[in-house]
């Protein structure tokens, strides 16, 4: 695994977190990797200087999400990709508490100009539209995961340890190759399909994402047309943000940067 | 909507369909309760469902017959139990195929003739035999999971030759149909299964079921007891508008099994390359079919022609280009 992949949801500075993060990473005698993971990030970024990062954001974690972008930056790494868990955990609330915390890291990053050097994918410009296209999300079908036994499956999402109300889903093997007719589901699936209609018809749908690998897991009967939406206030709080960051750096650049067309300034914050 | 309710009276019915039933026992376990009957018959009776009722070889008991006897039904019966029901749908195995004399007293009905693979080579032999004895003949392959490039060679080689057979029979007053070489002629949207649907199955545990075939797949695989909605989780995935592609696909006469759908693709709204493969043989066979019927004249013209096509499997165009959202919502 790399260090990329080692990272913690939340790496952090402060004492509380940093704990934190020790009890969700740990090695096998229970010792906590935060300062070893820490320790080795600058020869990371030495050996891929342009190398980024994935956040996962669940439910406990939204208090932290402001310091944790400012943080990995600070450690140097200059793109920040997040996106918060797809399954049923969120609690009334958090949407606006998630509001919240981007909206204060989106005053920090105008404040400080740090949308200059740094990026970070919760702010968008294509976000908060209705679909254009009707394309699936996900890449599930397109690569492979491949487990100990030479079993493959569509992503990790689908072996058995990532399920917890399914059975894995296999589309082959290394010795039988490929079963094509598995396959075929996962290249024909398409938004329209496994989307509930308020979300076709949605007017700010354009950046809500969805896993594949969770849909399955989540949906009423063994399918992966069924799309979950848990996720949807949690978008939509998103939006709001998005629009209020653009909206704001566009005050201050003196440019439209919130129209969907809008070529000038920059793509992702 | 429902239209009609299929019941499979015992563990040893015939099969109708790709699916295989079980070996009778001739045990009376085998059998529907004949509470279960009656409540099959009492639910058809109130929902105005035709009911379709798949028979054993063996005899059923008078109570049986009478409770059937009570509601607007059709009957589908083994080669076996044909002197018992002249009227009936006869279902014929290639594994047992009758002798001659025995197809000669057939009263020129409707006839379910299941092909399983190694009988392919014969099947326009088989035909031949069989359509001056039917007014239709619906053609059900078996073990189209074991289908390969070899098999849709040959089935296409075969079709060719039924073909022929039926243009020869075209001068007939009624000649007789084959729904995979006449019914495209006259389809002009889908006309498929629609299991869970159009219909249900009241299997002989009493229970409800999208079709026969997920009843001896999995019996646990259930719908629940006979009653007013059913309740089938991710329903839509059933219908046409949900099926990628299938919404696309003009091979209007495919089953669109979805029974074989989920044992090979694992969805029910993915139909498997051998379905699509088969159905673009038999679209295709069909095409050629109506320009030589048309080139002889008679009451064929006035058929729209069937457009030539460039893939023989609509997976290839749907996965190189998403249908729109406007062309979905239309739909």
């Amino acid at each position: 695994m790399s260090i990329l992949h080692a990272l913690p949801p939340c790496l952090l500075h402060r004492p509380d977190t940093r704990a934190k993060h020790n009890l969700q990473r740990v090695y096998p005698n229970g010792q906590g990797s935060y300062d070893e993971v820490v320790k080795n990030i600058p020869r990371w970024l030495e050996q891929f200087p342009k190398s980024s990062t994935k956040v996962t954001i669940s439910s406990d974690d939204i208090p932290y999400i402001k310091e944790s972008v400012l943080h990995l930056w600070g450690l140097g790494i200059k793109e920040v990709n997040i996106n918060v868990v797809f399954e049923d955990v969120w609690k009334p609330g958090d949407d606006e508490r998630f509001e919240d915390q981007l909206v204060g890291l989106a005053d920090e990053i105008i404040e400080k100009k740090l949308y200059e050097t740094y990026s970070c994918s919760f702010f968008s410009k294509m976000l908060g539209y209705p679909y254009r296209d009707n394309n699936n999300w996900c890449g599930a079908g397109k690569m492979l995961a491949v487990d100990h036994l030479g079993n493959f499956y569509p992503c990790v999402r689908f072996l058995g340890f990532s399920l917890q109300n399914r059975t894995a889903l296999v589309l082959g093997n290394c010795f039988d190759g490929i079963d094509r007719n598995r396959l075929r589901s996962f290249l024909t699936l398409d938004m329209v399909s496994q989307s509930p209609a308020e979300c076709i018809d949605c007017d700010v749908a354009m950046g809500c994402a969805w896993c594949q690998g969770a849909n399955y897991d989540c949906a009423d009967t063994a399918t992966i047309f069924q799309r979950a939406t848990y996720l949807c206030k949690m978008h939509k709080a998103r939006v709001r943000a998005n629009n209020y960051f653009w909206n704001k750096l566009g005050r201050k650049l003196g440019k439209d940067l919130r129209a969907e067309s809008s070529g000038d300034g920059p793509g992702t914050c | 909507m429902l239209k009609y309710l299929l019941v499979v009276l015992s563990e040893s019915s015939t099969s109708f369909c790709h699916y295989e039933s079980k070996p009778g026992k001739g045990l009376p376990k085998d059998l529907i309760p004949l509470k279960s009957l009656e409540n099959a018959v009492t639910f058809a009776l109130k929902n105005n469902l035709k009911v379709n009722v798949l028979y054993p070889a063996r005899k059923l008991g008078q109570a049986y017959e009478d409770l059937i006897e009570g509601v607007d039904h059709v009957k589908i019966v083994p080669f076996a139990a044909r002197e018992r029901y002249p009227e009936a749908i006869l279902v014929i195995e290639s594994s047992d195929f009758p002798a001659a004399g025995e197809l000669r007293n057939l009263r020129g009905g409707n006839i379910i003739f299941r092909l399983r693979r190694p009988a392919l080579p014969k099947l326009s032999a088989c035909l031949g035999r069989l359509l001056p004895h039917a007014k239709r003949i619906n053609l059900v392959l078996t073990d189209v999971e074991k289908y390969g490039p070899g098999e849709f060679a040959e089935y296409r080689r075969q079709l060719e030759t039924v073909s022929a057979r039926l243009q020869a029979m075209s001068a007939r007053k009624t000649p007789p149909e084959l729904n995979v070489l006449t019914d495209r002629l006259v389809l002009g949207k889908m006309n498929n299964c629609d299991a869970g649907l159009s219909h249900l199955t009241v299997a002989p545990n009493g229970r409800l079921y999208l079709c026969p075939a997920f009843y001896y797949d999995s019996p646990d695989e259930t719908l629940g007891e006979i009653r007013n909605d059913v309740p089938i989780g991710n329903r839509q995935l059933l219908e046409l508008k949900y099926a990628p592609i299938c919404r696309i696909c003009d091979a209007y006469h495919c089953k669109r099994c979805v029974f074989l759908n989920r044992a090979l693709t694992l969805e029910l709204n993915t139909p498997s390359y051998q379905q699509c493969r088969l159905s673009h043989i038999e679209r295709e066979a069909s095409r050629l079919h109506l320009q030589k019927l048309k080139a002889a004249g008679g009451s064929s013209a006035v058929l729209a022609d069937i457009p030539e096509i460039a893939y023989d499997d609509p997976f290839d165009v749907v996965a190189a280009n998403k249908q729109s959202i406007a062309e979905f919502k239309k739909l």
